[in-house]
């Protein structure tokens, strides 16, 4: 379902079914997705569409921008490095296309939402939260409802480490999307309350092309963060 | 020489300054003090433009107007210490002492007014709100639109509310988004012959599938109280911030009551209401009336 379309159009996968239909002066936009139908108007009868996944954390609002994965724990020897793949949400954003600059005008997301409080009531962030599995290799997933994130696991203490959870900000989040949504990341665990969470804007499988994120659709200027600090444990 | 013969003299001087000033202004110099001042109007506004273009994505709105306005101001006085020592054929010392003369007596003469400006720059340093916070304070709840020099405006019940800084600096007040989580205890009582351990569950895996509800800290549902008519049943939930600011209180309780109730009612759990079982004795079969004592007692 992911790519870019010229209109009219009609993509079904699933529980999500988009149908563009041209009209005389217009064109219908109806998206069904998990029993929730939207419909829009564009004001030209042809253009085009990009179907993309963006970063978890938009939806139903803009709450927090960072996106907390529980999984169940990993005991890291000192100074032992692993690499572990996880599942995460994804939101799906369609674009309207118009001389090479992107405009959102639809988002849903077929997974469920459940915001947390990361660290203490004073002083955490609040995320968005999501519980993995952990698997050695690529696991199997429904693309239009979760990704792959490939994990790199640094334990930099001199002490074993268990480690339950990381939390990645948004702003530097690099999608690609193929077979499978996909995410590249690391993870170094200096201390048991002090991690540092960080992306790589590379595909995990060859052929993947980059999604086009919300930040640079919305036109909206970010410090991009390069990394995240995990202040409040990772356990 | 007495006090009084002092200030005749000065008078007389100063008189004296005063006519030979006004002898001396020809409309070229009006001329001058205009574009002066127009000029440093119109330099602050460009570099206030400037400032608005280049800082506006990196510093917070209420942050820039404060310090575009100081610069416009000091950019204003400059343009006026450059032309009107001239302009005044005065020199620069005593410019600047007539400067500090005014604003002495400006500083007496309005004290609310310096109280709030100084407020203002210690609320600016301290930061305890900042644009879009949710307050309560005093009796004014609503959500902060504009933090001034001297007054921070807000938004409540579709109206702007303007707070004086120094009432802002100086009394207490309730800010509900200085964290980034909330928590909110509700309280509801269910029948006593319903299994209340099984209502627990039941929240908790409710709440579980509730978006807002905050999956850590955990929710604490527990029986709190063996009421007259009910077994009271208390959550404590945690819900973010930003999502509680934008309903009130109690749009929030019918929403959580209203799930609560429609979860336990699947589970053919009632909420209880007040009763009180008053038996009549006269609409009591005797025979299943449980007796007591002896029978020559019922029969006068």
């Amino acid at each position: 379902m992911f790519g870019s379309y010229r209109y009219p159009v009609s993509l079904s996968h699933g529980a999500i079914s988009i149908n563009v239909t041209a009209d005389r002066k217009f064109a219908r936009y109806i998206r069904e997705c998990g029993g929730n139908r939207v419909e829009k108007i564009l004001g030209a009868t042809d253009g085009t569409l990009l179907v993309n996944p963006v970063e978890p954390t938009n939806l139903p609002e803009n709450i927090t921008g960072l996106l907390e994965i529980s999984f169940p724990s990993i005991v890291l020897k000192p100074g032992s490095f692993t690499t572990i793949y996880l599942t995460f949400p994804i939101e799906i954003a369609v674009f309207l296309e118009a001389n090479n600059l992107f405009d959102v005008f639809d988002l849903f997301s077929l997974t469920h939402t459940k915001f947390s409080l990361y660290g203490p009531p004073d002083a955490g962030p609040v995320t968005r939260w999501y519980r993995s599995g952990v698997y050695s290799s690529l696991p199997q997933t429904d693309p239009l409802r979760e990704g792959v994130m490939e994990l790199r696991l640094q334990n930099s203490s001199p002490n074993s480490m268990q480690v339950s959870r990381g939390i990645f900000e948004n702003t530097a989040m690099a999608l690609w999307y193929g077979e499978i949504v996909s995410l590249v990341a690391s993870m170094n665990v200096f201390s048991e309350t002090l991690a540092e969470t960080r992306f790589f804007d590379k595909p995990l499988q060859p052929g993947m092309k980059r999604s086009t994120d919300m930040f640079t659709a919305r036109k909206i200027p970010v410090v991009q963060n390069a990394s995240f600090f995990m202040e409040f444990g990772v356990t | 020489m007495n006090t009084t013969s002092a200030i005749q003299m000065t008078t007389q001087t100063l008189v004296g300054i005063q006519q030979e000033m006004v002898k001396e202004f020809s409309p070229i110099d009006v001329v001058y003090l205009a574009v002066a001042l127009v000029g440093a109007y119109i330099i602050g506004r460009l570099i206030a433009s400037f400032l608005k273009k280049r800082l506006a994505h990196k510093i917070r709105k209420g942050q820039l107007d404060i310090l575009i306005t100081l610069v416009r101001l000091f950019i204003v006085i400059i343009g006026i210490g450059i032309i009107l020592p001239s302009f005044l054929r005065l020199s620069v010392m005593i410019f600047i002492l007539i400067i500090i003369g005014i604003i002495i007596v400006f500083a007496i003469s309005s004290q609310d007014v310096l109280s709030n400006f100084v407020s203002g720059l210690a609320l600016y340093y301290e930061k305890p709100f900042r644009i879009h916070d949710v307050l309560t304070a005093d009796t004014i709840f609503g959500t902060v639109e504009k933090f001034g020099v001297f007054s921070t405006t807000i938004q409540s019940n579709g109206s702007a509310v303007r707070i004086p800084n120094k009432d802002l600096f100086n009394k207490p007040f309730t800010n509900y988004r200085t964290y980034s989580a909330r928590r909110y205890e509700y309280v509801f009582g269910i029948r006593y012959e319903d299994d209340a351990d099984l209502a627990i569950r039941v929240l908790s895996e409710r709440f579980d599938q509730e978006t807002y509800i905050l999956k850590y800290p955990i929710p604490e549902v527990f029986v709190s109280d063996l009421a007259e008519n009910s077994v009271n049943i208390k959550m404590r939930i945690w819900f973010p911030s930003v999502f509680t600011t934008k309903q009130d209180d109690l749009s929030l309780k019918l929403h959580i009551l209203s799930r609560t109730r429609d979860a336990l009612k699947e589970q053919g759990i009632e909420i209880a209401y007040p009763q009180q079982v008053i038996w009549f004795g006269n609409t009591v079969d005797p025979e299943k009336m449980p007796l007591t004592g002896r029978n020559e007692d019922f029969q006068g």
